[in-house]
């Protein structure tokens, strides 16, 4: 049996605790296939990610377009940064966060703590910053001028962008996690974290459940997604716009490669 | 699938980047009609006025429900006829109005769950809302069955041609007679169910789209004639009914509702099929059909 390597600290243990009293379904192994078994995850090369449009001046002048991202440097900037995301022929290639202070501090704070009325990406306390979670809900603002970290997700809404898109990388200090990106649609405008026990399976099914009940005529789904059970890893990348408060954004990824081998969790039934 | 609107349609490369609300369904991209003007139409199961009753189940069940699809571009009236056993996410809340869970559930019953009042009408319009791929629906009236009578008569009666026999009606209601309806007959033609015969549901929506063809043709006539009829409609079913449309707007809208065109092509009926559940007939929506229904009626295409 093998437990999830927290190598940072959780912040915010409550309710965590009956994931080890509750009986146990172990996960092994993180690599994941599509239901009908044509596209199995492609072997990362993170060498060969396209840098053909290499830009400077993101944060602290790094970005993940060269596959590489530099911890030390990032974490002198901000102890808070964890993770740096990156989605390819998007704007989003950018640190994620988490604060210690409060949930949602960087939603009116930059990257480098600094007030900004774009914010910063993040997470919130109730997810764990190895990304052992079942769904890790990573939050952005669009803005009121599309300026925002999470702008460019909007580009998921569009039917032929969103076919032709299906990858998200999310690089953590010593590994990086590659997702395939399987829905994109608009739901209410409720916590994710908040609606969902994710800490439990019944959370976890009820969640996907719902996702593919969802009735909505602009909703993204990829085919050969159907499949996806409360033993996989997800990110649920969300943001909303400043005029339409009352619905948000999602874009949905599965994680289907763990190039350092350290993404596990026990799942509570 | 409706063609494009011609001159008006959108373009690819007009909106520059994809839009908001763009709907691709195989290979060609749709834009919702935003002028579109939407209504939810609801007989409550109810004999008496509208008034306010605990929460929980005792609001009257919705067992006639019409979307009245205003397209002020074509100048065209649609109605969708829903069946009220329709199966789709009920909320279901408790005797003190708190929300409890979502169930799977026939769609007549959400108005229960409500105050019998514009509660009742919020519930179930987030619900059809909700089974229509969260469209948007402008303004709904919820008219207790008992008002039948007094807004048949308004329009001076309404002529139909039965559609199939109503036992117990003698020689009143026989398939294939053209019948003109007043006073207490138009309240059965449009009420009458026989719960034991399988597939009443579907037998009485379609009685009552056989109404509601009759009854648009006698109100633009009676509209014609006399605009005030509409006031005096509205000020007559008052107390048995329950809307967000104000008198001004109901008055504004008639005149201009009666210039609009509206065939027997117009009214469409939610695709799918009746089949006995545990208790109740559930009906189940022909998902891709009503997908291209919705695209048909609310969109048009981007070129």
């Amino acid at each position: 049996m093998k437990k999830c390597n927290d190598s940072r600290q959780r912040k915010n243990p409550i309710g965590r605790w009956a994931v080890f009293l509750a009986a146990m379904a172990v996960l092994t192994g993180c690599g994941v296939e599509k239901s009908d078994g044509a596209a199995q995850a492609e072997e990362t090369d993170l060498t060969a990610e396209p840098a053909a449009e290499v830009q400077s001046g993101g944060f602290a002048g790094e970005s993940a377009r060269d596959a590489q991202i530099d911890f030390a440097a990032l974490q002198a900037e901000n102890p808070d940064i964890f993770a740096w995301l990156y989605i390819p022929d998007t704007a989003i290639d950018c640190p994620v966060l988490q604060s210690g202070q409060a949930d949602d501090f960087y939603e009116s704070h930059d990257a480098y703590g600094e007030a900004d009325e774009d914010g910063a990406v993040y997470i919130e306390l109730a997810n764990l910053t190895n990304m052992c979670d079942f769904n890790t809900v990573l939050h952005g603002r669009t803005g009121a001028e599309e300026k925002g970290p999470f702008a460019d997700l909007y580009r998921f809404a569009d039917a032929d962008f969103f076919r032709e898109h299906e990858k998200a990388y999310l690089y953590l200090d010593g590994n990086v996690l590659t997702y395939e990106i399987f829905a994109a649609y608009e739901r209410e405008n409720t916590s994710l974290l908040r609606s969902y026990d994710f800490t439990y399976i019944e959370g976890c099914e009820q969640f996907l459940k719902d996702l593919y009940a969802t009735r909505e005529m602009t909703m993204n789904l990829r085919e050969g997604w159907e499949g996806v059970t409360p033993y996989h890893f997800l990110i649920t990348l969300t943001t909303q716009k400043e005029e339409n408060t009352d619905r948000q954004f999602v874009v949905v990824a599965i994680m289907t490669e763990d190039a350092a081998g350290t993404i596990d969790r026990i799942v509570a039934e | 699938m409706q063609a494009a609107l011609g001159e008006e349609a959108l373009t690819v490369e007009e909106g520059e980047k994809w839009q908001d609300g763009w709907v691709k369904y195989q290979d060609t991209v749709y834009a919702y009609k935003e002028e579109i003007l939407t209504f939810l139409i609801m007989g409550i199961d109810k004999l008496s006025d509208a008034g306010e009753v605990t929460e929980g189940t005792d609001g009257g069940q919705a067992d006639a429900l019409f979307l009245a699809v205003l397209d002020p571009q074509e100048k065209r009236m649609k109605v969708i006829g829903i069946n009220r056993n329709t199966m789709t996410d009920i909320d279901i809340y408790d005797e003190n109005g708190e929300y409890v869970s979502t169930v799977k559930s026939q769609l007549a019953i959400q108005h229960g769950f409500g105050n019998g009042m514009e509660e009742s009408c919020e519930y179930q319009k987030k619900a059809v809302e909700n089974l229509f791929y969260q469209l948007p629906i402008h303004g709904y009236a919820a008219v207790n069955m008992s008002a039948i009578a007094t807004i048949n008569d308004a329009v001076g009666g309404v002529e139909v041609t039965v559609p199939a026999d109503l036992d117990g009606f003698g020689e009143m209601f026989v398939e294939g007679e053209q019948v003109h309806l007043l006073g207490e007959n138009a309240f059965w033609f449009v009420k009458y169910r026989d719960t034991d015969v399988f597939g009443s549901a579907d037998l009485r929506l379609d009685r009552q789209k056989h109404y509601l063809k009759g009854f648009i043709e006698a109100a633009k006539q009676a509209v014609h004639k006399d605009a005030s009829v509409v006031i005096d409609l509205y000020q007559a079913v008052k107390p048995q009914m329950v809307t967000d449309i104000s008198l001004d707007e109901a008055a504004y809208l008639a005149p201009i509702l009666a210039d609009y065109s509206f065939g027997a092509e117009d009214f469409h009926m939610l695709p799918g099929e009746t089949v006995m559940g545990e208790k109740f007939e559930e009906f189940y929506a022909d998902e891709d059909a009503m997908f291209e229904m919705i695209l048909d009626i609310f969109y048009e295409k981007v070129q």
